[in-house]
């Protein structure tokens, strides 16, 4: 049991000593900070940018109905 | 009534639509274009970030002589701008010579990029030679094709407006069109030229 115990806790501290940044994805060139934030930039943008397309050409819609119906 | 019901009222012979079809049309277009873009540039954003950027042993971008090409570019659109003035105050000589300078301006700009370009490719900047060649090709030169569709475009325009036939809403839309190339230049020439 101690023998077990011993091995466990030697090969988690073995783990977390010789863990190493893994490139499992076909476009990560570097696994540095500035990639990670460049990542999640334009993840976010591109998240939101339709929403911001659709939302403008839907509120210009609404507009033109506006001063058409005012007009 | 919402906007929906409205817009499909709209459709009704009797009904007044609240956007011609064309302009609309175009407006998805550019959309969709501006979705294209922003992957080119995100992918390209991801790609130079942590990495010596421009590479090592790569000819530099000619900044310099961009932003005078930039300036002509941004006059194209003050131009169309100002001709699209004229074409509602029904002054037709005005816009014709206008509608001329705007694709004299955006000829010239064509011209200057495919220029650079053969110097560049003189230089070993070619899409081969490099991730920042292949970005650099691919992000400018699909800005430059959508220029030159842009181009033929408002040759058209120039054309029915010489034979008295051009639509205000054929305009219109060429007119969007033009403004989407002119303004996302800027935007493409500071990430890929001078960041």
């Amino acid at each position: 049991m101690i023998y077990r115990s011993f091995s466990l806790i030697l090969s988690c501290g073995a783990s977390l000593l010789l863990a190493q940044p893994v490139l499992a994805c076909s476009v990560c060139f570097v696994a540095k900070k500035e990639n990670l934030m460049a990542f999640f930039v334009t993840g976010v943008l591109l998240s939101l940018l339709p929403f911001v397309l659709v939302g403008g050409i839907g509120f210009w819609l609404y507009r033109q109905a506006k001063a058409r119906r005012e007009s | 009534m919402s906007i929906t019901t409205r817009i499909l009222e709209s459709t009704h012979p009797h009904s007044q639509k609240i956007a011609a079809n064309g302009i609309v049309g175009m407006l998805l277009f550019i959309a969709t274009e501006v979705m294209f873009f922003a992957g080119l540039i995100s992918a390209f954003i991801v790609t130079r970030a942590g990495v010596v950027w421009p590479p090592v042993n790569q000819p530099r971008l000619p900044v310099e002589a961009t932003a005078l090409n930039t300036l002509l570019l941004l006059a194209s659109g003050l131009a169309l701008w100002q001709a699209n003035r004229a074409f509602g105050e029904f002054d037709g000589e005005r816009t014709k010579k206008l509608l001329g300078l705007t694709i004299a301006l955006g000829f010239c700009f064509v011209v200057i990029q495919g220029y650079e370009w053969l110097r560049l490719l003189s230089f070993g900047l070619t899409v081969q030679s490099s991730i920042y060649g292949a970005f650099f090709y691919m992000i400018v030169g699909t800005h430059a094709l959508h220029a030159v569709v842009a181009l033929l475009a408002l040759g058209y325009c120039y054309l029915q407006f010489g034979h008295n036939d051009l639509p205000r809403t054929t305009f219109s839309a060429t007119q969007i069109f033009w403004y989407f190339v002119v303004l996302l230049w800027p935007i493409l020439y500071v990430l890929v030229y001078v960041l």
